[in-house]
């Protein structure tokens, strides 16, 4: 268990047990961190805010519910997994039709049409920009999976959640969920290998 | 990866046994720990190959990198700071909450 995660549990115990002076730096955790997951499952800023507040509020809602504080991280997720779902279903901005990984992993689908862009390094002092280019690298790379890839890759080396829960969440077996995962891995050391020639953006690999 | 024969007949009835509802339990104990058996022989095996050859030592080096660079991730962009109204409908929640599993408690 990471101290984040002893933090969390904390954090947890504390609002069952009713103290209040725990609620503001249990919302800022959890508002940021849901509104990262849900940021690069939905694509939209303005989706990943109210996926947050919605999350955050259904959670309140049934907070006695939670039996073990120790589950609280894998709850928050499962409810924000769901919301994350309405939302594309309902949002503007939601892909027409779900591609699978080989698809995702061909930029040109036929139609002369480059589907996954990766923005073109900035033209500004490398030393200044190497964690910005890092991070956002990392992000595109991240948000050219395919959802269902990508869920997995966020719950599993993001949240750092274990296999177990990340398929009590997403609905999975285990297996699905393993299986899943590598594929990610690799597709993402794909995607970061033919990013921009800097060999720090392809995570050590040049 | 290969269970031996002692192994699997002393456990072969619970896995037959799957089907039964009131099996099911100890079924799928069973099936996990022959699973992480396997899994565990699977990864010693994987570890003698990597240690001798230089292309998979690379991809389980870059795939170690990957993976850490996403856990100290954190997005460039952030959630705007809450609003005070967003804010008091999640306090106003935890709250009616805690008055519903009081009013429980105490009926």
């Amino acid at each position: 268990m990471t101290t984040q995660d002893t933090r969390d549990v904390e954090l947890a115990r504390a609002l069952l047990a009713g103290d209040l002076s725990a609620f503001d730096e249990f919302v800022g955790t959890f508002r940021q961190r849901v509104f990262q997951y849900s940021y690069l499952m939905c694509g939209q800023r303005e989706d990943a805010e109210e996926v947050a507040q919605d999350t955050l509020m259904k959670l309140f809602e049934s907070f006695h519910t939670l039996r073990s504080p120790e589950r609280v991280r894998p709850w928050v997720f499962r409810i924000a997994k769901n919301a994350c779902l309405m939302k594309r279903r309902k949002s503007i901005f939601a892909p027409e039709q779900e591609l699978s990984l080989e698809q995702y992993m061909n930029p040109d689908f036929g139609d002369g049409v480059r589907h996954r862009d990766i923005a073109a390094p900035q033209p500004e002092p490398e030393a200044q920009l190497l964690q910005r280019q890092l991070t956002e690298s990392l992000q595109q790379a991240i948000q050219a999976l395919p959802p269902s890839y990508r869920s997995v890759i966020l719950l599993r080396d993001m949240e750092e959640l274990s296999t177990e829960d990340a398929a009590e969440i997403l609905d999975v077996s285990t297996d699905v969920v393993k299986q899943r995962l590598h594929r990610a891995r690799l597709a993402l050391r794909r995607i970061l290998e033919e990013q921009p020639r800097n060999p720090h953006l392809a995570g050590g690999i040049v | 990866m290969i269970l031996s024969c002692d192994d699997v007949i002393a456990r072969i009835s619970l896995l037959l046994d799957g089907a039964d509802r009131a099996e099911t339990d100890s079924a799928r104990e069973a099936r996990e720990e022959i699973r992480a058996r396997e899994e565990i022989e699977a990864c010693q095996q994987i570890e003698a190959h990597v240690a001798h050859c230089a292309r998979c030592r690379e991809l389980a080096e870059s795939l170690r990198q990957i993976r850490a660079r996403c856990r100290s991730f954190r997005m460039i962009d952030q959630p705007r700071p809450i609003v005070a109204a967003d804010r008091a409908k999640l306090l106003a929640a935890y709250h009616r909450d805690r008055e519903r599993l009081m009013q429980r408690e105490a009926s």
